[in-house]
């Protein structure tokens, strides 16, 4: 077998390197795009993603994770009494408005926890700094939005909503959707610092069901006795929280619609580079043609052709994409590629490229073998 | 023009030596091609009748737009005509398929092109071995060195087509041309891109291709020059062959 696909493609490096090119930029452009809708939407469900509570007790109608309204605290009291209920604790997921010693303004979310209790954070957060959280109007800051808020230490003194508050620690890996900066306090402290006291009031309950019952029961049952609440799975609460970012805010369309464009991009570059390819050597084709090469063969040729561009291209676009990725995360935006989105690019990059590879195909197939004669 | 035309024609020719045509390999009866039709339809060729034999170089001259190439075809398989038969070897092939056409191309037939056409990235040996791989045959690289040796470049083996003269080049041709061992060898022009002694190198070649290989050999030209290498020649004169 001779490897007349690979000749021909290494015979024009030029032409070659633009569609490893194309192809790759392809890839990047796809990969950043989906991964930053991804980064995102892991965010977007970070608090219901840690934790070990099966259910989800809110506001009605609540859209997302960090859009709640208040509910009475006093729901978590009347949860525990429900048979199944292992435990069930408050948490505040709220906003609040930050104001620097410099003046500066800023939206701030805020979580209140129970330091006793079983919900964990978001983000990670060392045990001592936890335990300063014990004194009054104090609050751990993630260091991811530092800079945004001019907080360069410990110590420093700022206003929420009117209250005096201390950072007196830093937290790390805390993400939202929203990418305001995140601050945690106490449960009861952080109900003084958000927007709108919430003196007798929590943002969710989350309940962890008791071994031995099934969550559709446990759920079912605190239907039942609860009112002017919704009782969600984690799950559901996840699905609801994704869609409404991606279909009710438009925002997961217009990801698609760019993760989209670059790969037509990508598609159009290999389709017009084999198609060159085809065209400048029409003869030589029609050669082959007037041979006795077969549809099937001077198919194959294009198909073997496009995957040598898909793959090389492929395996280009990952790599420069790994390293944009560090680049992107360096700029504090979330971004996730987790292996198979990556295994999708490289999937669906060669069959777009075995695709585009059936333009040039059209045309070698329609080529009269008595053509080489009529020059 | 019709029977009387079995036996190769000596009288043009200014070679000695005939030989008579060991065996029929193409005939064609009252074939016509029209491109087109109604009032911008083209009759490339008229009524032609035609047995050509193995063993023999015949030459196919004429004016531009003659028809020549069109004969050429026809007599391929690489074009159906628009009425008349065309018989291979006996095989009547009007009624078949174009993939039979194809197979019996690939069994019978070589062609060698006016523009060479190797494919610029394989070398000539590759380029030869290629149309064994394209033929389906177990492409041997020992009878693809044998036949470039037998046209002559057998030192051109891992060069590529544009560090070859048009001489070397249109010769890898012919070796690609003859792998598989072909009865027929359809050429168009071979020589209109080689010089004046190159051409008549190539000529020669392809005359005692024909005989030691036993080869039907057509070559279109209208290269007064080299008429005299025919065993035989026919002219078209606007879809018209006489000989
Ligand atoms: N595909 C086509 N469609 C329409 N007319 C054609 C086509 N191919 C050839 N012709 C016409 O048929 C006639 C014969 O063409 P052909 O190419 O066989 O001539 P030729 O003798 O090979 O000429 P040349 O010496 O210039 O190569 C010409 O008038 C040409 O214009
Ligand atoms: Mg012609």
């Amino acid at each position: 077998m001779i490897p007349v696909a690979f000749k021909n493609l290494l015979h024009n490096r030029a032409r070659l390197a633009v569609a490893l090119g194309g192809v790759a930029f392809s890839v990047v452009l796809t990969l950043i795009e989906l991964g930053i809708l991804l980064g995102f939407l892991k965010n977007a469900t970070a608090v219901i993603d840690r934790t070990p509570a099966e259910l989800w007790v809110m506001a009605p109608q609540t859209p997302n994770q960090d859009m709640s309204h208040p509910i009475s605290d006093r729901i978590a009291g009347q949860t525990r009494s429900v048979p199944g209920v292992a435990w069930a604790e408050n948490l505040i997921f709220d906003w609040g408005v930050w104001k620097g010693a410099d003046g500066r303004q800023e939206n701030v979310q805020i979580i209140g926890i129970d330091l006793d209790g079983h919900i964990p954070l978001p983000l990670i957060a060392e045990k001592e700094d936890l335990e300063k959280l014990r004194r009054p109007n104090t609050v751990l800051l993630d260091t991811a939005e530092r800079k945004r808020l001019g907080v360069d230490r410990v110590g420093v003194q700022a206003e929420l909503w009117g209250r005096r508050a201390e950072i007196v620690g830093f937290t790390r890996g805390g993400r939202t959707f929203t990418t305001a900066a995140i601050l945690v306090a106490q449960y009861d402290q952080a109900k003084e610092f958000t927007f709108t006291p919430m003196g007798g009031q929590t943002s969710f309950v989350q309940v962890k069901v008791a071994d031995g019952y099934r969550v559709e029961d446990v759920q079912e049952r605190l239907r039942e006795r609860l009112s002017g609440v919704e009782v969600l799975t984690g799950a559901e609460f996840r699905a609801r929280t994704i869609r409404y970012w991606l279909v009710t805010t438009g925002v997961g369309t217009g990801f698609l619609i760019s993760a989209l464009m670059g790969l037509l991009v990508g598609g159009a570059v290999v389709a017009q580079v084999l198609y060159a390819n085809v065209v400048e050597h029409l003869k030589e084709f029609g050669v082959m043609k007037a041979l006795g090469a077969s549809p099937w063969w001077q198919t194959g040729l294009l198909l073997e052709q496009a995957a040598y561009v898909g793959l090389g291209g492929c395996a280009l676009g990952l790599l420069s994409s790994a390293g944009l990725a560090r680049v992107v995360e360096a700029t504090q935006t979330p971004i996730w590629m987790p292996w198979p989105l990556m295994l999708c690019a490289l999937a669906v990059a060669v069959v777009i490229c075995l695709a585009a590879s059936m333009v040039p195909a059209a045309k070698l197939l329609r080529l009269e073998p008595a053509a080489v004669f009529m020059s | 023009m019709p029977g009387a035309l079995t036996q190769p024609q000596t009288k043009l020719s200014l070679h000695p030596a005939p030989r008579p045509a060991c065996e029929t390999a193409l005939e064609l009866a009252n074939v016509s091609k029209t491109y087109g039709s109604g009032a911008g339809a083209v009759h490339a060729l008229r009524g032609v009748d035609l047995h050509i034999g193995t063993g023999s170089l015949s030459l196919i001259a004429g004016p531009s737009g003659s028809g020549k190439s069109t004969l050429l075809s026809v007599l391929g398989c690489l074009m159906q005509p628009s009425a008349g038969s065309v018989r291979v070897f006996g095989e009547a092939l009007e009624k078949r398929s174009e993939s039979h056409r194809s197979s019996v191309r690939r069994v019978n037939f070589g062609f060698v092109f006016q523009g060479i056409h190797l494919l610029p990235a394989l070398t000539g040996l590759e380029n030869v071995l290629l149309a064994g791989e394209i033929k389906g045959l177990s492409a041997s690289e020992e009878q693809a060195r044998s036949l470039m040796a037998r046209v002559g470049v057998a030192e051109l083996h891992d060069r590529l087509p544009k560090d070859m003269s048009g001489g070397q080049r249109q010769r890898v041709a012919i070796a690609r041309a003859l792998f598989g061992k072909p009865r027929i060898l359809l050429a168009d022009e071979p020589t209109a891109a080689l010089d004046r002694r190159n051409a008549a190198a190539t000529l020669e070649l392809l005359r005692e291709l024909s005989r030691s290989l036993d080869v039907a050999v057509i070559v279109v030209s209208h290269d007064r020059s080299l008429f005299h290498y025919a065993d035989r020649l026919l002219e078209l004169e606007d879809g018209r062959l006489k000989e």
